[in-house]
C-alpha cells in the first residue's frame, strides 16, 4: 500500500510539472477512477533509418485515451529523437482500451506509456512490467494493464519492439470535478456518441434520462425541456452552465432564466454533467429540476473543415482547430450555417465561434480563457389549430403567417446573439485547490411570437374603435452579465480517510432592459406595450460541500447554500389602466398611461426594489461499492427566482421552494470487453410554487403548488466497437390541491443512443478505413394536456453512417428517418386566427409539427492531428 | 458479473408505467351538435298578446345568429360596460352563424358543431353579426319580423327589418366605451348548464318577448302599411316601438341556452 501511495503522490507530481494535462481531485469511493486496460496493442517498432545509431533510448509519450477507447492524440514527454518518436507515435496510435471510467462512466483519459527502444542485435531489450499493483488507494487510481508488455519481435528489417513499462501514469481530464451527489448525478462524456444525428448542444442532453426538448419558438429559439416530471420551459428550471459560465439569462422577460445554448457548437463539446435534482451545494439559481454544465474540449488534433449540405436548403461549414501540442481544451472553431427549413417561415442563418486556450499557470496550476460570439436570424412558423388541420384550412407545416386569413406583416422569429468572455485560474498548494472564475456575457435577443391570434386586443374604453389587431409579441430582451465563481477544496485526513471540505461562492450581477410590445398584423407596427422593464438584478451563492467517510464503504456528501437574490426595476409602463378617465383630456390609444382615476396625474413609470435569502441544504448518502454495487440516497432544497415583473417594493421575493428526494441503485461492471454501468433510482420532488404555461402571456406564470415521482433506469454500454446508452423515466406530475395531472410534462420517456465503429477490411495507400453508424431513438409516451387531454405520443428515429480514410471522412445522417409526421408540442388553449366566420373563443388544441425527414451529407477533412 | 432482474423489480417497473399514464388534468373538450329554435309551446301561426294588450299574430319571425358562446364566469359589476369578450373562459362556442326561424319550435342546426368543455357555464353570450363583430359596414339583417297587432279594434300590420352596422356605431372621443361590439352582442344570458358526454346545446328564441312593452299605435302610419319599425336610431321615426324592439332583441329576456339529450 505504501508503494501504491507513492505511485500516486508522484504521478499528481509529475502531471504538475508536466502541465500537460490539469491535475484532477481524485474523486473519492464510489465514484472510483478506473485507469484505461490495453485491449489490443501493436509493437513499436525499430526503425530501420535509426539502425545505424544502434541507440538505446526512452521515449515516453503522454497519450490521450478517448471515451470510446481509442487513441486520440499523442504528445512526446521524453524524446528519443525524431526517428523513435515517431515509431513509438506509429504503433500507439493502434492501440485500443477499455476506456477509463469516473465512477462508472467511461471518460477521456490521459496516461504516460514509457519506451525503450533498443538496437535488434542482440535482441532487443524490453521493459519489463512491474508487478500488477495492489489496488489502487480508496480507488483514487489504478495502474492500465499496458503492463502486460509484448515481446518484441526479431525480424531483422523491423527489428526492435519497445514495451511500454508500468507506473503509466493516469490523469483524467478536465477541470477539478466535484464529487457525485447522489444516484441522478449523470457525468456523459458524448464519445463516440457524437455520431448520433444532433442538430444543437440541447440535444446532447438526451442522453441523460428524461429529457425531452420541443421547440415550437424556430431555429434560434432555446429549446423547451421537460426534464423528469418539468416542464423547464426554455430553461427556467434547470441551472445551464458551459464550463461553468451561466447561460440562465436573469430577467429575460421571455422566461426568467431563459437559457439558450445554441451558441455551442456541438463539435466543441466534450461531455457534460446533468444532474437530476438540487442536490449538489454548486447548485445556484434556476436549479429546480436540475442542472446541466457543459464541458468544452476537442479531443481530435489539428485542423478540420466540415461542409453538410442537406434537405431543405440546409448549408452548414464547420472550421476547427485544437494545435497538436495543446490541450484537448485548448480549440477553436466557428460555423456558419442556413436553412430554408421545412414547410413555411422556418429558415434560419447563424453564425457562431468559440475558442478556448489552457495554460499553465506556475507550476502547479492552469488557466483557461474562453471566448465566444453568435448572432442568429430566424423565422418560426408558430402553433397551428387541430380543428383547422383537420378542416383542410392550413397544412400540417404551414403557418398563419403565411395564410389568407392571419396574414402577419411581420411573421414569427426573431434575431438572438451572444457574446462572451470568461477566465478561469485554478492552483494547487499542498492539501488545497483553488478555483477562480470571472466572466462577462453580453446577451441581445427579440423574439416575435403569435400563439392567440386575434384574440387578446378587446376593445377598450380608452382606445378609438378598432377590430382585433392581432396578438403578435415583439419580445426584446438586452443583457450584460457580470459574474464571478470561486471555491477552495481542502483535502485532510480523518479516521484514516481522505476527507475533504469546499467552500464556494458564485456571484453575478445583471443588467437588462425588456419590453414587450403587440403588433399590427396588417402593419407590423406596434400598437400597445405590455411590459417594459429596465433591471438591475445581483445574485450571491455561498455554499459549503463536505465530503465525508466516516468508513470504507459509507460516503456522507453535502453542506448548505445560502443565496441572496436582489432586484431593483424600475417599470416604465407601470400603469396600464384608468377606471375613470378625464373627460377632457382622455389618453386615447396610449399604453402606459399617465393619470389615475377621474384624471389625477401620475407618472407611467415606477421603481421597485427588494432582496430576499434562501437557505439550501443538501446531502448524499453513498454505501459500497459491494460487488459493482453502490446504494444512493439524496435530499435536497432548491429555489427558483422570480420573473422582476412579479417584483413588488419590499416584499419579500416570493421564491418556489423546491424540495427533492431520491434513493437508487448504481451498478458498475468492468471486464477486457465492455464497461457497463446501470441505475435505477426513485425520485419526489416537491414544489411549491410551480411554473405554469400561459398562452397570453406567451410564457409560464406562478401557479399552485405540485409533486413529482416517479423511476429512472439508465445504463451505457461501451465495448471497443460499441457505444450503447439507454434511459427510461416514467413520471406522475400532479398539483398538491386537486391532485390532477400538470399538463404538459410527458409521462414516459425513452431514450436509446448507439454507435457502432470499426476499422473496415479496405485500405487504400495503406491506410484503413474506419466505418461508423448510430442511431438514436425517441419515445414519449402522450403527454396530459389541459381539459383532461392528451397529446399523441412520439416516436422518431434519427441515423447516421460515416466513413473515415486518411485526412478524409464522408458522412450520411437522417433525421426522423421514418418520416413519421409527428406533433413536437402539443397544447389547448383559446385562439383565434380567423379561420371561421366568428372568434373560436373556446380552448382548442394547438400543436407544432415536427420536422419531417431529413437528409444530410457531411464532408470533413482533417489535417495535422496525430 | 451477470445481472438479472428479479421477479419483484419487474412488477415494481410495470406497476409504474400505469401509474404515469393514469389520472387526468381534469375536465374534457369535445365536439357537439348545435341548434335554435322558437320556443317548444308554439301554435301556428303564433299568437300572443303583448303586456301592453296588443293582440298580435306573427306571419315571419327570423332571426340571425352569427354566433354564440358560454362563458364559465359571471361579468363583475360593471365589467360588462367596458368590454364585448367576457372575463373567464370560455367553456361553448358556436362560431358557423344560422338563420333561426323563431316561428318554428323544430331544431334548427347550425352548420358546423359547437366546441366546449365541461367546465360548468355561467353565463351566455349570443352574437347578433353577419361578419365580423368590429365591422360597422356589414348589414345582414339580423332581425326580421312581420305580422299584424291588433287592439281595441286597431289592426296595425307591421314589418321590422332590423340592422346593427353603421346605423348604431358610435363616433366621439371615447367611442371604444360605446363599441359597435357592444350593440352586436347579447350578454350574460344566465346559462347555468354543462356540456355532456352526449347530447346537444339548444338555443332558443322566445320571439313573443321581442315585443315587451312595444306600443304598435306610436309606428309611423302614414304611410302604406306594413307600418315600419325605424332601423336608424339617429332618425325621428325611431320611436318608443323602434327603440323597444331593439331593446328587446339586445336584452337576455328571448334567449334561453338548455342543454338537450335529443341533438
Amino acid at each position: 500500500m505504501g508503494r501504491l501511495r507513492f505511485l500516486v503522490l508522484h504521478t499528481a507530481l509529475w502531471l504538475f510539472a508536466s502541465g500537460v494535462a490539469r491535475a484532477q481531485t481524485a474523486p473519492q469511493a464510489p465514484v472510483a477512477v478506473e485507469a484505461p486496460v490495453v485491449l489490443s496493442h501493436v509493437d513499436a517498432v525499430y526503425p530501420p533509418a535509426a539502425l545505424p545509431e544502434q541507440k538505446h533510448a526512452d521515449v515516453v509519450l503522454l497519450v490521450t485515451v478517448d471515451v470510446d477507447g481509442h487513441v486520440s492524440k499523442i504528445d512526446v514527454a521524453t524524446s528519443g529523437g525524431d526517428l523513435l518518436d515517431q515509431a513509438a507515435i506509429i504503433a500507439t496510435r493502434q492501440w485500443t482500451f477499455v476506456p477509463a471510467k469516473r465512477g462508472g462512466v467511461p471518460v477521456a483519459s490521459r496516461i504516460r506509456i514509457p519506451f525503450h527502444f533498443a538496437p535488434p542485435a542482440p535482441p532487443p531489450e524490453l521493459v519489463e512490467p512491474p508487478p500488477s499493483p495492489e489496488p489502487a488507494l480508496d480507488a483514487q487510481a489504478a495502474v492500465p494493464a499496458a503492463q502486460s508488455a509484448p515481446v518484441a519481435p526479431t525480424a531483422p528489417t523491423a527489428p526492435n519492439a519497445a514495451a511500454p513499462a508500468a507506473p503509466i501514469e493516469i490523469d483524467v481530464i478536465g477541470q477539478a470535478t466535484p464529487p457525485t451527489h447522489g444516484p441522478s448525478d449523470f457525468r456523459v462524456k458524448v464519445g463516440q456518441l457524437a455520431v448520433v444525428p444532433r442538430q444543437n448542444a440541447s440535444e446532447l442532453l438526451k442522453l441523460a434520462p428524461g429529457i425531452l426538448l420541443t421547440n415550437e419558438g424556430g431555429e434560434g429559439h432555446a429549446e423547451q425541456v421537460f426534464l423528469r416530471g418539468f416542464d423547464a420551459r426554455e430553461g427556467q428550471d434547470i441551472e445551464f452552465t458551459v464550463g461553468g459560465v451561466p447561460i440562465n439569462e436573469s430577467g429575460n422577460l421571455h422566461g426568467n432564466g431563459y437559457a439558450d445554448t445554441h451558441f455551442i457548437i456541438p463539435e466543441f463539446v466534450e461531455g457534460f454533467r446533468v444532474i437530476e435534482g438540487p442536490f449538489d451545494p454548486r447548485q445556484g439559481n434556476y436549479a429546480v429540476a436540475g442542472s446541466a454544465d457543459y464541458e468544452l474540449g476537442l479531443e481530435r488534433r489539428g485542423m478540420f473543415a466540415k461542409y453538410t449540405n442537406g434537405s431543405f436548403g440546409t448549408h452548414r461549414l464547420l472550421l476547427g482547430w485544437g494545435p497538436k501540442n495543446e490541450s484537448a481544451h485548448t480549440f477553436g472553431g466557428a460555423e456558419i450555417y442556413q436553412t430554408d427549413g421545412y414547410g413555411q417561415n422556418r429558415d434560419a442563418q447563424r453564425a457562431s465561434a468559440m475558442a478556448q486556450y489552457e495554460g499553465r499557470l506556475g507550476e502547479r496550476g492552469s488557466y483557461r480563457v474562453t471566448s465566444q460570439a453568435y448572432t442568429t436570424h430566424f423565422h418560426s412558423a408558430g402553433l397551428i389549430r387541430d380543428d383547422d388541420f383537420r378542416a383542410g384550412r392550413i397544412g400540417f407545416y404551414d403557418s398563419y403567417d403565411h395564410s389568407s386569413f392571419a396574414r402577419e406583416q411581420i411573421p414569427e422569429g426573431g434575431d438572438s446573439s451572444r457574446y462572451s468572455l470568461a477566465a478561469t485560474f485554478e492552483t494547487h498548494a499542498d492539501d488545497t485547490t483553488l478555483n477562480q472564475q470571472i466572466f462577462l456575457i453580453r446577451r441581445d435577443m427579440r423574439l416575435l411570437e403569435n400563439f392567440t391570434g386575434f384574440l387578446l386586443d378587446v376593445q377598450e374604453p380608452l382606445q378609438s374603435v378598432h377590430a382585433q389587431r392581432g396578438d403578435m409579441l415583439d419580445l426584446n430582451v438586452r443583457e450584460l452579465t457580470l459574474g464571478a465563481r470561486g471555491s477552495a477544496r481542502f483535502t485532510g485526513s480523518l479516521f484514516g480517510k481522505k476527507q475533504e471540505l469546499e467552500l464556494g461562492y458564485f456571484a453575478r450581477g445583471d443588467q437588462v432592459s425588456s419590453g414587450q410590445q403587440r403588433l399590427e398584423a396588417n402593419t407590423g407596427v406596434p400598437y400597445k406595450t405590455d411590459t417594459d422593464l429596465d433591471s438591475t438584478l445581483g445574485e450571491v451563492g455561498l455554499y459549503a460541500d463536505a465530503n465525508v467517510r466516516p468508513l470504507s464503504w459509507v460516503t456522507l456528501r453535502g453542506g448548505v447554500r445560502a443565496e441572496l437574490l436582489t432586484y431593483d426595476v424600475l417599470d416604465n409602463c407601470a400603469a396600464q389602466s384608468v377606471s375613470h378617465p378625464s373627460a377632457t383630456n382622455p389618453p386615447i390609444d396610449q399604453s402606459c398611461l399617465t393619470q389615475q382615476n377621474f384624471g389625477r396625474p401620475r407618472e407611467a413609470d415606477q421603481r421597485d426594489s427588494t432582496s430576499s435569502v434562501a437557505l439550501l441544504p443538501r446531502a448524499s448518502l453513498m454505501l459500497g461499492p459491494a460487488g459493482g454495487f453502490s446504494f444512493l440516497a439524496s435530499y435536497g432544497r432548491g429555489m427558483r427566482s422570480v420573473d422582476p415583473g412579479y417584483i413588488t417594493q419590499d416584499v419579500k421575493t416570493p421564491f418556489a421552494s423546491i424540495a427533492a428526494y431520491e434513493g437508487g441503485v448504481l451498478y458498475s461492471l468492468t471486464s477486457d470487453r465492455v464497461a457497463l454501468v446501470a441505475r435505477s433510482v426513485f425520485f419526489q420532488t416537491h414544489v411549491d410554487k410551480d411554473l405554469i404555461f400561459n398562452e397570453s402571456e406567451g410564457r409560464n406564470v406562478l401557479g399552485a403548488g405540485t409533486t413529482r415521482t416517479g423511476w429512472l433506469g439508465a445504463a451505457r454500454a461501451t465495448g471497443s466497437f460499441f457505444d450503447e446508452s439507454f434511459n427510461l423515466t416514467l413520471v406522475r406530475s400532479s398539483y398538491d390541491d386537486t391532485h390532477l395531472l400538470v399538463a404538459y410534462v410527458p409521462a414516459v420517456v425513452l431514450r436509446s443512443d448507439t454507435a457502432l465503429f470499426s476499422n473496415l477490411p479496405l485500405a487504400f495507400l495503406d491506410k484503413r478505413v474506419r466505418g461508423t453508424v448510430g442511431a438514436g431513438v425517441t419515445y414519449v409516451g402522450p403527454r396530459p394536456l389541459p381539459y383532461g387531454e392528451r397529446s399523441q405520443d412520439l416516436f422518431t428515429v434519427d441515423a447516421s453512417a460515416s466513413l473515415a480514410w486518411h485526412y478524409f471522412e464522408l458522412g450520411l445522417s437522417a433525421t426522423n428517418l421514418f418520416n413519421r409526421r409527428y406533433r413536437l408540442g402539443e397544447y389547448n388553449f383559446a385562439s383565434d386566427f380567423h379561420s371561421q366566420p366568428q372568434p373560436t373563443l373556446v380552448p382548442e388544441r394547438m400543436f407544432s409539427a415536427g420536422p419531417p425527414r431529413a437528409v444530410f451529407a457531411t464532408l470533413g477533412v482533417y489535417l495535422g492531428g496525430v | 458479473m451477470r445481472i438479472a432482474p428479479t421477479p419483484k423489480s419487474l412488477t415494481l417497473l410495470l406497476l409504474l408505467v400505469p401509474l404515469g399514464c393514469a389520472g387526468t388534468t381534469g375536465d374534457r373538450l369535445r365536439d357537439f351538435p348545435a341548434a335554435a329554435s322558437g320556443p317548444g309551446d308554439l301554435t301556428s301561426p303564433l299568437t300572443f298578446t303583448t303586456d301592453l294588450g296588443w293582440h298580435v299574430i306573427l306571419s315571419e319571425a327570423k332571426l340571425h345568429v352569427g354566433a354564440f358562446y358560454l362563458d364559465q364566469s359571471r361579468p363583475v359589476s360593471g365589467a360588462q360596460d367596458i368590454n364585448c369578450v367576457l372575463p373567464g373562459t370560455y367553456v361553448a362556442q358556436e362560431t358557423s352563424g344560422l338563420d333561426v326561424d323563431l316561428l318554428s319550435a323544430a331544431p334548427q342546426y347550425f352548420p358546423a358543431p359547437a366546441h366546449g368543455s365541461s367546465l360548468p357555464a355561467i353565463v351566455g353570450q349570443v352574437w347578433l353579426t353577419g361578419g365580423a363583430i368590429d365591422d360597422t359596414s356589414n348589414a345582414t339583417k339580423i332581425l326580421v319580423v312581420a305580422g299584424t297587432a291588433e287592439q281595441n279594434g286597431t289592426i296595425v300590420p307591421f314589418l321590422a327589418q332590423l340592422t346593427i352596422g353603421t346605423n348604431f356605431a358610435a363616433s366621439g372621443a371615447l367611442a371604444g366605451a360605446q363599441s359597435i361590439c357592444k350593440e352586436r352582442i347579447v350578454s350574460p344570458i344566465p346559462s347555468a348548464l354543462t356540456v355532456e358526454q352526449t347530447g346537444g346545446l339548444l338555443l332558443s328564441v322566445d320571439p313573443r318577448r321581442l315585443f315587451v312593452n312595444v306600443d304598435f299605435s306610436e309606428l309611423d302610419m302614414t304611410t302604406s302599411a306594413p307600418f315600419l319599425f325605424s332601423n336608424d336610431p339617429t332618425s325621428s321615426d325611431f320611436t318608443q316601438p323602434s327603440r323597444n324592439l331593439f331593446d328587446n332583441l339586445r336584452s337576455v329576456g328571448p334567449y334561453t341556452f338548455s342543454w338537450s339529450g335529443n341533438l
